[in-house]
């Protein structure tokens, strides 16, 4: 840390100038004048330039835990999704409710939430809003509430488990907390927080939604089982799903990290689907799966990482935990309760990923002042539910609302901030106010 | 190069599109203002694209996961098929128009159009000074490469 300090350019000092890469980064990134990867990429490049970093300490910042899970989860969904299953899902429920609006509109907000569960949540949009589109437009009805609903559901199932929204996975990955981990302490709030959506849902559109009879049997005419295109794939995606999940389960007693559970998936399940293939179908094929990787959100996690890990050697992020510290009055709860409603509202207005990977190596740096370690735990979960539940607060809190908003405007129909957000907000309040109350009564 | 077989103007509604194209057996009519001056391509894609549930017509490049690959699970019927036309049928064809559709001009290197026509273009239009002087379809290009007259 020393070494690399000393060769600071022009002398200056390194925490000021760390200080300032950050916050031109973060600017810039809040933006939008340039794509969010390039700009973290080159945040990076200078924090090393400037002498803040040397290469050795960059690759050392980036969180390849992290990474490694979300390039594995993103090959299963790209080689998962060919045979059909999602379209399945999607039918399938829609029909359960006899294509009812009302049914169909509570019953897509739940799957988006268990699928989101598992998958990332601009992974599961992508996956259900289209199949989506195809039933509201047979039913002859207005997909906005279906649209927004979907948003919401998308970011509070992802809240629910390590795997379901970068947030956890940063949180998961950098302070070694378990699969296990997440399902026990956040589980059971986010359903009841999934149950509220679907009521308020229900009570501001569900009630007075109404089909034409014919319409809906044109629903219940489509045929869930021709979704499903390859039976032998299915069988094989449905097997690595299952390990891995299982895995997760055990990770502890198995002694794997996250990164290694997801990747070691990818690569099982690409083997499993090229098997028996000639040379040149499996080189395309495998190229096919690598081209659905969501590359800008990688390399915008790298260059994020290293952009905090120079903040982190400058020492910032100590004098900001200090001062944090100070501000509540060293009392826990008033920190945990801080740290949750500021995530909330800055998620809402700002993209939570670079939030929250500030926040992590930040809340670390308070172990010392509430014993220890282990005694930090219930703060992660107050980041945790802040950061991801927060997102729904405007169209702008979370890639998956803006990814939805793109879908729509591109299939006319409009899709505006201020529309989203009289509604969303004041929802996302209800949610981490539910929050608020489970994190008192179970933790402080 | 060719005369086109027919042109249709801005204010021309779909369904006379439609039955020009159906009727000269056309890939893509040229659209053209009174006064000569091109407008664009109505392309029979464009067609079968409306007569589509809309989602299927506007797969969104920057997320290949929202394509759907595989569409027989959607039940419609030719009368359905038959109304999305219908509900369209009275629009001016200035509304469908393919900005996408390569224009070739009277100087425009031989290798440039055929690799046009390989790429899925059957019939693409010269144009000068904004005026559509004809049209190379993939017919004309086929009889003059094979020396059939």
């Amino acid at each position: 840390m020393v070494e690399a300090h000393s060769s600071v350019i022009f002398g200056l000092d390194p925490l000021w100038l760390a200080t300032t890469v950050m916050i031109v980064t973060y600017g810039i990134i809040i933006s939008e004048k340039l794509n969010r990867s390039i700009i973290a990429l080159l945040g990076a490049m200078l924090m090393i330039m400037f002498g803040l970093l040397t290469q050795e300490q960059a690759v050392a910042g980036i969180d390849f835990n992290t990474i490694g899970l979300l390039v594995g989860m993103m090959i299963i969904v790209s080689i998962t999704r060919k045979c059909g299953i999602f379209e399945y899902l999607a039918i399938w429920s829609a029909k359960l409710v006899k294509a009812s609006p009302a049914g169909i509109l509570a019953m897509l907000a739940v799957v988006t939430a268990v699928v989101s569960a598992f998958l990332d949540n601009v992974t599961t949009v992508l996956l259900v809003v289209p199949v989506t589109l195809v039933i509201t437009e047979a039913l002859k009805v207005n997909p906005y509430p279906f649209l927004f609903s979907q948003i919401i559901a998308s970011n509070i199932g992802g809240t629910a488990t390590l795997i379901g929204d970068p947030p956890n996975i940063l949180i998961g990955g950098q302070v070694g907390l378990t699969f296990n981990d997440f399902v026990i302490h956040l589980t059971p709030v986010i359903i009841v927080v999934l149950i509220v959506h679907v009521l308020s849902i229900h009570l501001i559109w569900g009630r007075s939604m109404v089909a034409a009879p014919d319409l809906c049997a044109k629903v219940m005419g489509f045929d869930e089982k021709k979704a499903i295109t390859d039976h032998r794939l299915l069988k094989l995606a449905s097997f690595v799903l299952a390990v891995v999940i299982v895995a997760f389960v055990l990770a502890r007693y198995l002694g794997l990290d996250s990164g290694t559970i997801g990747m070691g998936g990818a690569a099982l399940l690409l083997m499993l689907d090229n098997l028996g293939k000639s040379p040149e179908h499996q080189s395309e094929n495998v190229v096919k799966v690598y081209n659905e990787i969501e590359w800008i959100t990688i390399f915008f996690f790298i260059g994020l990482f290293i952009v905090i890990a120079g903040v982190e050697h400058a020492g910032l992020l100590k004098l900001l935990a200090d001062k944090l510290l100070a501000a509540t009055g060293g009392d826990f709860m008033v920190t945990g309760m801080s740290i949750l409603w500021s995530s909330a509202v800055l998620s809402a207005i700002v993209d939570n990923i670079p939030f929250v990977a500030t926040m992590i190596p930040l809340i670390k740096a308070m172990a010392p002042a509430f014993g220890g370690a282990d005694a930090l735990m219930p703060l992660w979960w107050c980041l945790s539910l802040g950061a991801c539940l927060g997102g729904n607060g405007t169209l702008i809190g979370a890639s998956a609302n803006l990814t939805v908003a793109g879908i729509a405007e591109r299939n006319g129909i409009p899709f505006r901030f201020m529309t989203y957000t009289k509604i969303a907000f004041p929802l996302m309040l209800i949610h981490v106010a539910i929050c608020h109350v489970y994190l008192l009564w179970r933790y402080f | 190069m060719s005369a086109p077989p027919a042109v249709l103007k801005p204010s021309d509604t779909l369904r006379l599109g439609l039955q020009t194209m159906v009727h000269h057996r056309l890939p893509a009519v040229p659209v053209v203002e009174s006064d000569e001056r091109f407008v664009g391509m109505l392309p029979r894609s464009r067609l079968i694209a409306l007569a589509m549930p809309r989602l299927l017509s506007h797969e969104d490049q920057t997320h290949p996961l929202s394509h759907l690959l595989q569409v027989g699970f959607i039940q419609d019927t030719l009368t359905e098929l038959q109304e999305r036309i219908d509900a369209v049928a009275n629009d001016p064809v200035s509304q469908h128009i393919d900005p996408e559709v390569p224009v070739l001009e009277p100087d425009t290197p031989l290798m440039n159009a055929m690799l046009f026509l390989y790429r899925q273009r059957n019939i693409l239009p010269v144009v000068e000074n904004g005026k559509l002087l004809g049209i190379v379809s993939v017919w004309d290009v086929l009889a003059r490469i094979g020396r059939i007259t």
